[in-house]
């Protein structure tokens, strides 16, 4: 059309129908700086493990050592492997409060079926997290409740059920292999860290390379969009509570294993320190925006944290004040760019 | 039958409760034209337009695409007639890019098919060809929707809509939030529509927009067809004129008046 200057090109002119300059949304500042500034929001996670990770090796005795790293690494896998889960449920603008109770009896289930063998012991563990899930979306997207009080509730149901299925005591593992998963080891990692690794690379492609990572964001970004442009947004949406409940499954089959018993107690910090590590990585409480490989930063920036106090002796409380302090910090930044979203 | 109408609408009534929102109310659209639909706030516009999109459907009345009678039950069913309506609300996902919106729920995938592999190759290359065909002034189409400007997310919405070969777009209040040079852009860009063989029915309250690019008018006051206007054959006075007085002429002057200088 632009090589064809006939009456509609003389309107054009008479009508001062103009082109007009490309320009970024209000709030933003123009440019170059503009950029750098969403890049470092964006990726916020890395440059704070970065800064944690210089001074932990400087100035933190024993935490550059073989036997601290294997530790550390280990120790952060496991409520990592959830944050990733919950990264993918929060980008659909869902969020799981109930992640430490489907932790808690996902290691139950495995440790009380481990005479089925280990492996299928595993399985049936993860299937009863990913159970959960499936309940959670179901109650959510189907019964319309809030997904706060959804989970909530079933939170109380999974940890009432984990007491009464365990008789309200520790389950110890005796079958062969009980605690191969927990402490099976290559090179300094040990397998749990190399789940998490190999777990946060495998989402990432899926958010970034697949269709249904696409349709997780564009849920959490317009799910009226959504529907218009012919997603089923429920069954999608649902699954991102599947998701969140396979990994914390996963995560509580591997503590199971790694403590070669099942505690039905367990998980009662998880989510503090799942949602945290999400939050930091980038992911909004407002759905839409999040990465997974920020969620594994911001997984390793609390653990690096984490570790550094205790090596450092600081007391359990202190390190609380501080976990909440760190959480609070990245909830507000979170309000308030979501606040220039909105307005730009 | 008339056949060189693309869409007929004939005797659509609507009611929401005890409010007649549409009596009997006609509608012909002609392949390749821009047809303006203009009235007062609750004149009946965006209903009728939500029955053809299939948002709403009618008490009574036909619909006709192509001199063929259809039933347009929800919105699925008016774009396999080639209908599609831009929102003035946007239906577009801010935190997406350009080409992941355009192909949002149609998207280009390759392998396994529960989980399909998005060809993001395909999918750019193709956005950024029709942006350049529509002389979208966007730098890539893997720029987010939330760092662009209130037309050019209109205009993304609209090259949406055309990529999946809708014929009829309508297009609800486009301009409503726009400064003078975005309007300007996005009626180029609606003009350039008609030209390459679209038919848009445009609703709007700026009078003027529809004088610079549109072929005819329609005025609906309180649910019923006040009159069509040849765009050519009139001017700004006529349309308002019909807007606040309707066919019997009935309120004052000093509505006209304020009418006018809205536009």
């Amino acid at each position: 059309m632009a090589e064809n200057p006939t009456p509609p090109d003389q309107s054009t002119a008479e009508s001062g129908l103009v082109e007009e300059p490309p320009r970024g949304p209000a709030g933003w500042p123009a440019g170059r700086w503009g950029n750098l500034l969403q890049w470092l929001i964006e990726y916020r996670a890395f440059v704070l493990l970065g800064l944690a990770l210089t001074y932990a090796v400087l100035f933190v005795p024993f935490f550059a050592t073989e036997r601290n790293i294997t530790q550390m690494t280990t120790q952060f896998s496991i409520d990592g492997i959830i944050s990733i889960g919950l990264t993918v449920l929060m980008i659909a603008w869902g969020i799981d409060l109930g992640v430490g109770a489907t932790l808690a009896l996902a290691g139950v289930v495995f440790a009380l079926s481990q005479d089925l063998g280990v492996p299928v012991a595993a399985l049936l563990g993860i299937l009863a997290g990913a159970g959960v899930g499936l309940v959670n979306g179901f109650v959510v997207t189907k019964m319309r409740v809030n997904f706060f009080i959804a989970t909530l509730s079933t939170m109380v149901a999974v940890k009432g059920l984990t007491f009464i299925i365990s008789d309200e005591t520790t389950i110890y593992g005796h079958a062969e292999g009980f605690g191969w998963m927990g402490s099976a080891k290559l090179g300094i990692f040990e397998f749990p860290a190399l789940a998490f690794f190999a777990i946060g690379i495998i989402t990432n492609w899926v958010m970034t390379q697949t269709s249904l990572g696409t349709y997780w964001y564009a849920i959490g970004g317009n799910s009226d969009a959504s529907h218009r442009a012919g997603l089923n947004v429920n069954l999608i949406f649902a699954l991102s509570f599947v998701v969140a409940g396979l990994c914390s499954g996963i995560a509580g089959v591997l503590l199971a294993s790694r403590a070669v018993s099942a505690n039905p107690g367990v998980g009662r910090d998880t989510a503090l320190f799942a949602i945290s590590a999400t939050v930091i990585g980038g992911t909004s409480l407002f759905g839409g925006v999040g990465n997974v490989l920020g969620a594994v930063a911001g997984v390793m920036f609390l653990g690096v944290v984490r570790n550094s106090l205790n090596l450092l002796g600081v007391s359990a409380y202190w390190q609380w004040v501080i976990q909440g302090v760190i959480l609070v910090s990245v909830v507000v930044s979170d309000v308030y760019m979501n606040r220039r979203r909105r307005t730009a | 039958m008339e056949s060189n109408y693309i869409v007929e609408m004939k005797g659509i009534s609507k009611r929401f409760g005890s409010v007649q929102a549409l009596n009997q109310v006609d509608l012909e659209l002609r392949e390749g034209e821009i047809l303006g639909l203009v009235g007062d706030n609750a004149a009946g516009k965006s209903t009728l337009m939500k029955i053809l999109s299939g948002a709403h459907v009618a008490d009574s009345g036909q619909i006709l695409i192509n001199g063929e009678e259809v039933s347009i039950r929800d919105p699925r069913d008016a774009r396999a007639c080639g209908i599609e309506m831009i929102y003035q609300d946007l239906a577009l996902c801010n935190n997406l890019d350009v080409a992941r919106n355009i192909f949002l729920g149609r998207e280009y995938t390759r392998g396994l098919p529960f989980l399909s592999i998005l060809d993001k190759k395909k999918m750019y290359a193709e956005s950024a060809e029709l942006l350049a065909r529509l002389r979208i002034n966007i730098s890539s189409p893997r720029l987010k929707v939330e760092r662009m400007s209130g037309g050019q997310r209109q205009m993304v919405a609209a090259a949406k809509a055309i990529a999946f070969d809708a014929k009829i777009l309508l297009m609800d209040e486009p301009t409503a939030a726009l400064g003078v040079r975005e309007a300007n852009t996005l009626l180029r860009l609606i003009r350039d529509l008609r030209d390459s063989g679209h038919s848009v029915v445009l609703i709007t309250q700026r009078v003027p927009d529809i004088l610079a690019i549109g072929d005819r008018v329609m005025v609906l006051k309180g649910g019923r067809r006040q009159g069509v206007l040849n765009v050519s054959e009139v001017g700004l006075d006529d349309v308002v004129e019909l807007i606040v007085r309707g066919r019997a002429g009935a309120e004052s002057e000093e509505d006209a008046l304020e009418y006018l200088s809205f536009g």
